[in-house]
């Protein structure tokens, strides 16, 4: 796929890093602000999305893959902080899936490393989301290309 | 031991979900072969704690078990209330989705993208366990959602047939307006009632005991005084509509049947057989659990919504069967006759219309046990029939009727399997839906009245006429000549294995089918019975 | 008459929004026939299915607040005065769920209209039989 012209190419370099750094804070902040997982995570795939258009990287379904895989990490921290709520019923005694309460360390309300499971389920879901998104704007355009391409060669 | 049975239901859900988060991550380094075993690992998992919990339930005196999620008590919190009858549709739908799982690994061997055709296996099949064990209707409706959004991908898998495409549009359209109607009746229950937990809203139907929210007096959210009767003509018509829709009741059948002739053999059975014992469950929830025996002004309004559902049942039975005798391709054939199915379900729920005695003891549950155990049998042999389908289709390449000949000669496990299959869901005696026919027929005539003798002669027309449809098929395979080349003679073992399991349980069931009454019984005790309920408030202490 | 009409818009407009949106969207899933137009009724009704979920907890009578405490001293007023916050998070999943069927209905209409070369729903007929 190629790239957007030389003006494209220098704003998306200055705006990218600024709109990370809004999508992180509310993906960081989720226990603190409105917000959360969901919301920062579209932030971050908005930038993402941006400098992939802008610099054009190659759409293919590999590359899909590997963003895909990305997105399983973060499902996977999901996953895991989930299931240590039940776990812990083996080793303390008491627990259920999903639990906060009891397991997890809750911190001062108010700090960021507060309120025990929602960092983590926070952060998993930005970037669960921001990944999915990406892939979903990757296909819509490798779909649009493909009928460039064939539009084109007749 | 004891608290791998205390997390048993969410481990049913949780594992074939955690496995579907992990496999994109793990598709990048490993093959197909692997693909398909972490999820048949996934499914095994799920069905061995989801027979932790029907052992559970069925051996030990506890007669229901809640499990609060995050530690929050309910109504707070959700829950997932596990009683005997959600146990026994647990135990159906997780082997029934272990049996697509291994049926899987052999059916797309040819396809490719095949990793993501396993995340949505994982992730419909965790949606429906998940709509089965809970116990707060918007997570129902969530985990709803889950398991129709996954399928909306799996009917589209091979995209470069393009009846695939069409046919997922089509349902997605009809399927996601028909969900969205059922998030409206959610809206009406909390604006009425205050809260959304199955067992909380019983009671506040039952006896009208305010626990609470501010939204449990006798003002709604909009400043209006509350009308109970008319919520309930609202909420329980819009459930009907959506539950029907993706249980193909007739009138609403067309999507279904839409669906599931467009989609791969494997995600066929899981629409016919699975997600329509889902839609019937979710349905008998609505109508008999949370309404059922409901104070004098909403039960007349109840009793009307039950005599629909058996005027539905007579239309679904009669549409089914009968469009089932013209059809030419296979899949379509089946779709229509889980119509049919569907109607004999919904015509034994419906047989409780005028009843005014509950709770429901003995003779009274008779409808009930019929419902279940057809349930059961039907999605038994509904997943039965179209796995051989889709063997049908990988030795002949095409799904049509007229192309069935030879396969009595070629395969002759597959034809038998293809021609009991259609026996036993024709009801011929000795296989396992006869039993639930006999079973629906003596509640019908237990209840008398002119409108279930009536139900009773359209039973007996539709099974005709099913009958028919089959014999064709069976005639078809076994005396017909190959019209085609057929493409490969041989069949991969992990197709067979399930289709021979699933054979012989409905011949067992058939033969013995005493195997199953007890539980049959028991779940239905669960259904109608506020001592069930009572217990659960007790429990958790929210009256 | 007019008493009537007064407490229709005033009082019972969620009921009127609702269920006016609902009608025109099922008009436009069912009768329209180009498939965008019909994608298009189904994510308005989704819409405004969620937006009379969020009535509901809208609690008129003593002038909502947010449901966020300004201050830890001030809980007993956001209790007795703040909206109802369980809808929204009801609204949030339901949103979420919205847009995925959105996005995965815009990709097989652009597959659809690769495969078939138009976008009438009247000639996309081949499941039959």
């Amino acid at each position: 796929m190629r790239g957007m012209s030389i003006i494209v190419k220098t704003s998306s370099r200055l705006m990218v890093p600024l709109i990370l750094i809004l999508g992180a804070n509310i993906i960081f902040h989720g226990h603190l602000t409105p917000g959360g997982g969901f919301q920062g995570g579209t932030i971050v795939a908005a930038a993402l999305t941006l400098y992939a258009l802008a610099y054009g990287a190659s759409l293919n379904l590999k590359n899909i893959e590997r963003v895909e895989a990305a997105k399983s990490i973060g499902l996977a921290i999901i996953g895991l902080v989930a299931l240590a709520g039940a776990l812990n019923e083996f080793i303390r005694g008491f627990g259920n899936f999903m639990q906060n309460r009891g397991v997890f360390p809750l911190g001062i309300p108010g700090w960021i490393f507060s309120a025990g499971t929602l960092l983590p389920f926070s952060i998993g879901e930005g970037l669960n989301v921001a990944m999915g998104f990406m892939a979903v704007i990757f296909v819509y355009v490798m779909l649009m290309e493909f009928e460039l391409k064939e539009g084109s060669g007749e | 031991m004891e608290p791998l049975f205390e997390h048993a239901p969410i481990l049913a859900i949780a594992m074939p979900l955690f496995f579907a988060f992990i496999l994109p991550g793990l598709s990048l380094f490993t093959g197909r072969r692997f693909w398909g075993l972490l999820t048949s690992l996934g499914m095994g998992i799920s069905l061995i704690m989801s027979a932790l919990t029907f052992l559970n339930l069925s051996l030990l005196p506890e007669r229901i078990q809640l499990y609060k999620l995050g530690g929050w008590i309910p109504p707070v919190g959700i829950v997932l209330e596990v009683d005997r009858f959600n146990a026994l549709v647990g135990i159906l739908v997780a082997f029934s989705l272990l049996m697509i799982a291994i049926y899987s690994m052999g059916y797309t061997s040819r396809d490719y993208g095949v990793q993501y055709y396993y995340i949505l296996l994982l992730i419909m099949g965790a949606g429906l366990m998940g709509c089965v064990y809970t116990g707060d209707l918007f997570n129902l409706f969530v985990f709803l959602e889950v398991a129709t959004i996954s399928s909306y991908g799996l009917i589209a898998f091979r995209k470069d047939d393009r009846i695939s495409l069409e046919g997922s549009l089509k349902y997605l359209v009809m399927s996601s307006l028909g969900i969205n109607v059922y998030l409206l009746a959610l809206a009406f229950l909390y604006n009425t009632y205050g809260t959304l937990n199955m067992a909380d809203l019983a009671a506040k139907i039952h006896g009208g005991m305010s626990a609470g929210s501010p939204l449990s007096g006798a003002i709604d959210a909009f400043g209006f005084p509350k009308d109970y009767s008319l919520s309930a003509l609202a909420i329980i018509s819009l459930a009907i509509w959506t539950f029907g829709i993706k249980g193909s009741i007739a009138p609403l059948h067309f999507p279904h049947v839409d669906a599931a002739q467009a989609s791969p053999a494997s995600i066929g059975a899981m629409f016919s057989g699975v997600l329509s014992a889902v839609s019937l469950y979710a349905l008998m929830r609505f109508l008999l659990t949370l309404y059922g025996g409901a104070p004098m002004p909403t039960a007349a309004l109840v009793g009307a919504f039950l005599l629909l559902m058996l005027l539905l049942g007579f239309i679904s039975m009669l549409v089914g069967a009968f469009m089932a005798l013209v059809q030419t391709d296979l899949k379509r054939l089946l779709a229509f006759s889980t119509v049919a199915n569907v109607g004999y379900v919904a015509f034994a729920i419906g047989l409780l219309a005028q009843e005014r005695s509950w709770p429901l003891t003995g003779a009274g549950l008779l409808p009930i046990d019929a419902a279940i155990l057809h349930i059961v049998n039907h999605t038994i042999v509904k997943v039965l029939l179209f796995l051989c389908a889709g063997g049908v289709y990988l030795l002949t390449g095409s799904q049509s009727l007229d192309d069935l000949g030879g396969i009595g000669r070629v395969k002759p496990s597959l034809a038998a399997a293809l021609a009991i299959g259609g026996l036993a869901i024709a009801g011929v005696p000795g296989l396992n839906c006869f039993v639930s026919k006999w079973l629906l027929i003596a509640a019908a005539l237990d209840k008398g009245g002119v409108v279930n003798y009536l139900g009773i002669v359209v039973v007996v027309i539709s099974s005709a006429a099913m009958l028919a449809a089959y014999l064709r098929i069976i005639y078809a395979m076994f005396s017909g000549i190959p019209r085609k080349g057929l493409i490969s003679g041989s069949i991969p073992a992990s197709i067979m294995a399930p289709i021979l399991i699933l054979t012989a349980l409905a011949i067992i069931l058939g033969v013995y089918p005493q195997a199953i009454l007890g539980y049959v019984r028991g779940a239905s005790e669960a259904v109608a019975s506020p001592a069930y309920w009572e217990y659960v408030w007790e429990v958790v202490r929210i009256k | 008459m007019s008493d009537w009409i007064m407490e229709a818009f005033l009082i019972q407009y969620p009921y009127i929004i609702t269920f006016a949106m609902l009608a025109v969207c099922i008009y436009a899933i069912v009768l329209k026939s180009n498939l965008i137009k019909k994608i298009l009724g189904l994510t308005i009704m989704i819409d405004v299915v969620n937006l009379f979920l969020i009535l509901t907890g809208y609690r008129r009578a003593q002038g909502p607040i947010p449901p966020i405490y300004p201050s830890p001293e001030q809980v007993q007023m956001v209790v007795e005065r703040a909206v109802d916050p369980l809808p929204q998070a009801l609204v949030l999943t339901a949103i979420v769920i919205d847009m995925c069927v959105t996005a995965f209905a815009i990709a097989l209409v652009i597959r659809i209209y690769r495969a078939y070369g138009t976008l009438d729903v009247r000639k996309i007929r081949e499941l039959r039989g």
